[in-house]
This record gives structure tokens, sequence and C-alpha cells, in this order.
């Protein structure tokens, strides 16, 4: 009880400290530095209307990059920790019917749905994790209907490294063509797509890096669901 | 008009929020979870249209799904099929 009542005092006084602190900052004041720039240079410098993603990937590139090499940290470092020889799904109870139907129904509406969020990136929110994260749910819901059900993994692990190696390969494009990392060759040298800016052609090698992203996020969440589903066999190491 | 749509909404998902914390079992508190889902999708397309912004749809349609997912997935660690 006492230590429960000194937490609760200690979270107060750390709260009360950083409600201090927020008051010198000005909500809703138009104090923007960089923010203005972005929002004022956006169009013409990465042809994407979706300033969020033009920062993420073009501004802020090497920010996403080193995103991505967490992701793929998480994903290696679950492997490792729950690798085994031989694991396979101990899951019992079939699914219903109705499960089973409905996800070889949805299936397809949900992987076009990710598959979109992630093409469209540089005109719609969203983007390479977020669309990843939808793959993801797909693979998740087979996993879920069907008890026996196991990605193809010489297919899956592969994809993963190569959209990777993608998108490296795009920023030493970019170091060859413009001088430094992740430069935007595409939209800076050639050009491509300046008239149809808000069309899907447009915005330089931002939808190439969110596809990459997004294929690379969607087989690494469905590998640490693979991983975290399957349980040794019994007696077999 | 759509304000009292969405102050309505809200005040939905407040009251089974209560469903939320008291519920006895835990079923009563996934199908809480379920219906305050729903309404937040709701939501979404209601202030989607309050900014009138479309492209806010985007975001309750993955919210449809994700939320959908969830909610499964917890049935079905409840019948013992993980």
């Amino acid at each position: 009880m006492v230590k429960r009542i000194l937490a609760i005092v200690f979270i107060l006084i750390i709260g009360f400290w950083m409600a201090k602190a927020l008051d010198q900052v000005p909500f809703g004041q138009d104090r923007m530095l960089v923010g203005k720039y972005y929002l004022e240079h956006v169009k013409e410098e990465t042809g994407a209307v979706n300033a969020v993603t033009a920062v993420v990937v073009n501004y802020r590139g090497f920010d996403t990059l080193g995103e991505v090499t967490v992701l793929f940290i998480a994903s290696t470092g679950v492997a490792a920790l729950l690798w085994r020889k031989k694991r396979k799904r101990t899951a019992k109870t079939e699914g219903s019917v109705v499960l089973t139907t409905g996800a070889r129904l949805l299936l397809p509406f949900i992987m076009l749905f990710g598959v979109y969020i992630f093409i469209h990136g540089h005109l719609t929110p969203g983007g390479g994790f977020p669309g990843g994260a939808t793959i993801a749910t797909a693979f998740l819901f087979l996993y879920l209907a069907f008890t026996v059900y196991e990605v193809d993994h010489k297919i899956f692990e592969p994809l993963e490294g190569l959209a990777g190696v993608g998108y490296v390969t795009v920023g030493l494009i970019g170091l060859a063509i413009g001088g430094y990392f992740l430069f935007d060759w595409i939209w800076q040298t050639w050009g491509i797509g300046k008239e149809n800016i808000g069309r899907l052609l447009s915005a330089g090698f931002i939808p190439i890096i969110y596809t990459l992203i997004g294929i690379k996020v969607g087989t690494e969440l469905t590998g640490i669901v693979d991983n975290m589903i399957k349980e040794p066999e019994e007696g077999g190491q | 008009m759509i304000e009292v749509y969405l102050i309505l909404i809200a005040l939905a998902v407040v009251l089974s929020m209560y469903r939320f914390f008291r519920g006895p079992t835990t079923a009563d508190r996934i199908v809480a979870v379920d219906i305050m889902t729903t309404l937040t999708t709701g939501l979404m397309v209601l202030f989607a249209l309050y900014y009138r912004r479309a492209i806010f749809l985007d975001v309750a349609l993955v919210y449809a799904v994700l939320a959908f997912l969830g909610v499964i997935t917890f049935a079905r660690y409840m019948e013992g099929g993980l």
C-alpha cells in the first residue's frame, strides 16, 4: 500500500513537472520554422502531395532506413530467440466454417488494400509501414483461420532481404548520381512526372521506396507472427 | 448537425466502456472492445465528413480491418486455436 501511494505521488510530481515545462510551449501558434519550409516547398522539391511521406522518405530518408533496420533487427531477434530445429503449430481447435470461408473471401481484399496503401503513399495517408502492416494482417488472418497454415519460408525470407537491399540500392544510385545518399534521382535529375503532381506517376522515388518498405514490413511482421505462433514438437529438440 | 452525431457516438463509446471495465467475464470485455472499435470507425467516417476530407476515409478502412482481426485473435485464443 505504501509502495503504491509512493508510486502515485512520484508520478504526480513527474506529471506536474512535465506540465510546467509544456506550459512554455506555444501550442496552436504559428511558430514553425522547418515545418513551414516543408509545407511551402514540398511540391516542387519532391513532387509528393502528402507532406508526411515526403519528409519521411525524401527529406529525412536516413531515419526511415534506420526504422527499417530496427524492424529487421526485431524480426531477426525474435527468430534467433525462438530458434529450434523442429517447430510446428500446435493449435488444436479448427476454425469454424464461417471463419475459414471468411478468411478465403476476405484475404484478397485485405491484400489489395495493403498494396493500395503503400503504392499511394505519396497521395493518401499511410505509406509503406501501414501498408506492410495490413499485408501482415492478411497473413495473420490465415494463421488464425487455418491450424496447419504456414508461410513459404523459401520465398518469404529472400523477399524480405531483397526489399531491404533494394532500398539501400536506391539510396546508392542517388549517391552515384547526385552526390549524397538517398538523393532523389528520379525527381531531381530525370524530372519524370513533373506535369502530373497528384497523380500516381509522380513524386520521384517515393512510390518505389514505399513499395519496397511495404514488402519488407509485410514479410517481417508475418515472420514474427510465424515464429511466435509455432512451438517445438513434443520430446524433440 | 454532424456535431450532434459525433457527441452521440462518443457517448456510446463511453457507455460501452462501462461494460469493458465492469464486465464479469472475458467475453463481455471482448464484445465491449468490438463495439467500441465499430463505433470508432463510424466516428472516423463522421470526422471525415466534419473536416470535409475524403482521404480520412482510408484511415477508417484500415481501422475496420485491424479491429476485426483483433477481435478474431482474442476469440481464437479463447477457443484454443492458437
